[in-house]
């Protein structure tokens, strides 16, 4: 493909180290995708190669732990730009679930497992690049996103407390 | 997220409102930074309240300078400055408080894992216009942008960029000249105190530790006497270089005295590896062990001099008495720290001469521990 074209072809922005598994299996799933991967080592670089193609379909993916960086902030800004994002959370790590729902009141999508990566990219490739669905708070308690929230609370491994 | 309207300031400073194109860039806290932060009002400038939207504002923007307050920044200094440097061609601008300027020089002059993260740096508070003196006195590319953005500059213009580059460099002569020690060219008895005293309260903030060493060459007038005052001259010198040498690049060495030397080693809070954390934990019932490391590296390369200015009878045989203190077990404020430490310096003096002793320690010379 030619260099200029380059530049339009639908991307995944994967945050964190580019020699982990998880990046190394988010560059498997790319290339089953026919997308391209740009590996950032931290939300700052992911910022600014965001800010340096605004136009481009771009999807973000990576560690929980990662993208939660600095308050949260870099949600919001994804959250801004439509930009679909989905991190998988670490298992094995505390979690701390006030920040996981303001990630999903911010419209991140959380996996549990690669699968859902999969998933989170198939169903943004065929909204044609849209973010789906806002989660805003409001929203986060509604029927439809029940499922989510019932996920969220197994992935937690804690009671609904009401 | 990035502000319309800077909190900041009293009034707000508007951004992405103006009809020209922003020019600065500012990070963080203007207050903390400039005196004349209200002035900001007369220049092209947006203000990003974290380095998140600053690397996301740079690289959306066409900005002369970027001015990073870096105050609060902690952890993230180097992963948002690269990212910076990555999406902006603006000349980066640390803006440091006093006890963060090792760290700021080290960003400036020798960069991080390979590549300067800024271009200048500033102690602050500062004035405004000497942020803009950095942007004069450094733009080499004719295709950077400009303060104030203007794509043609008038000849006015340009005597003002010559005048503001001028400005800078007699202010950067005068800060030198105002804070160094011109023999040895180490830091200044002004500078260390004060140094000090900021790093001693950023230490209480991030429960993070400081470690104060003095030291002086034993028999100096003895030497002075005999081979003269160029010749002692000269050892004051090389225990400078030397000690230098010896230390992180963080930790500031001064020539307090005569023959008096102070080195204050300190944590660096833009570092979050395990490494330092580990040591942190220890920090209340150990002096760091990396500083006694350098004390006895420095014992040893200090005696092992040779310097052609003393005679044959008198190589290799210069050596210094010291006395180390340590926040938070030797003391709370600066004076207990120096207090304390001149204290363990006396009594090195008392025992013998050529060791150093820590305070409050049984076993109290550094030689005799492991």
């Amino acid at each position: 493909m030619a260099a200029s074209d380059s530049q339009f072809h639908p991307r995944v922005i994967v945050v964190g180290d580019r020699h982990s598994d998880f990046a190394m299996e988010v560059g498997r799933l790319a290339a089953e995708y026919d997308l391209a991967m740009t590996p950032c080592d931290d939300i700052y670089s992911a910022a600014t190669e965001l800010a340096g193609h605004p136009d481009r379909f771009t999807m973000v993916t990576g560690m929980f732990r990662q993208l939660i960086r600095g308050k949260g902030d870099f949600f919001a800004l994804t959250e801004r730009d439509g930009v679909p994002c989905c991190c998988l959370l670490d298992k094995e790590g505390d979690v701390d679930r006030d920040k996981i729902l303001m990630a999903v009141r911010l419209g991140v999508r959380l996996a549990g497992e690669m699968a859902d990566i999969r998933q989170f990219l198939e169903d943004r490739l065929a909204a044609g690049g849209h973010r789906g669905p806002e989660a805003d708070e409001e929203d986060f308690f509604r029927e439809q996103f029940r499922a989510t929230e019932d996920e969220l609370e197994a992935l937690l491994r804690q009671e609904t407390d009401g | 997220m990035a502000n319309g309207v800077d909190p900041a300031l009293p009034g707000g400073v508007t951004g992405g409102t103006s009809p020209r194109q922003p020019a600065i860039l500012l990070v963080g806290d203007a207050h903390r930074a400039f005196i004349d932060a209200e002035g900001l009002r007369q220049y092209s400038c947006e203000v990003a309240a974290g380095l998140l939207d600053a690397a996301d504002m740079a690289a959306r923007g066409d900005f002369a300078v970027v001015g990073v307050v870096m105050d609060g920044t902690a952890g993230h200094l180097y992963a948002a400055l690269k990212a910076l440097r990555k999406g902006t061609r603006a000349r980066i601008v640390l803006l440091a408080q006093m006890h963060e300027e090792p760290i700021a020089r080290r960003l400036v002059e020798e960069g991080w894992e390979g590549g300067k993260l800024a271009d200048a740096y500033l102690v602050c508070p500062t004035f405004l216009m000497r942020l803009c003196g950095c942007v004069a006195s450094g733009t080499t590319d004719p295709a950077a942008p400009s303060l104030g953005g203007q794509e043609r500059v008038s000849p006015a213009g340009v005597l003002a960029h010559v005048d503001l580059a001028r400005l800078e460099q007699k202010l950067r002569h005068l800060e030198y000249l105002a804070t160094t020690d011109d023999l040895t060219d180490l830091k200044n008895r002004r500078y260390i105190w004060e140094f000090a005293k900021q790093a001693l309260e950023r230490a209480k903030v991030s429960r993070g530790r400081l470690t104060l060493l003095l030291f002086d060459i034993d028999n100096f007038k003895h030497y002075n006497d005999v081979y003269g005052h160029l010749a002692g001259d000269e050892i004051l010198r090389q225990a400078g270089i030397l000690m230098r040498r010896c230390c992180r690049p963080r930790d500031v060495v001064g020539r307090v005295g005569g023959d008096e030397f102070a080195v204050v080693f300190w944590d660096d809070p833009y570092r979050t590896d395990s490494h330092v954390e580990r040591d942190r934990r220890s920090a209340d019932t150990d002096h760091p062990s990396e500083v006694i490391f350098v004390a006895k590296r420095f014992q040893k390369e200090f005696g092992d001099a040779e310097l052609p200015l003393l005679g044959p009878e008198a190589q290799g045989v210069l050596t210094i008495s010291g006395g180390l203190a340590s926040f938070p077990r030797d003391g709370s404020t600066i004076q207990d720290l120096f207090k304390r430490a001149d204290m363990a310096l006396l009594d090195a003096k008392r025992s013998g001469k050529n060791r150093i002793y820590l305070v409050g320690e049984p076993q109290n010379n550094i030689a005799d521990m492991q």
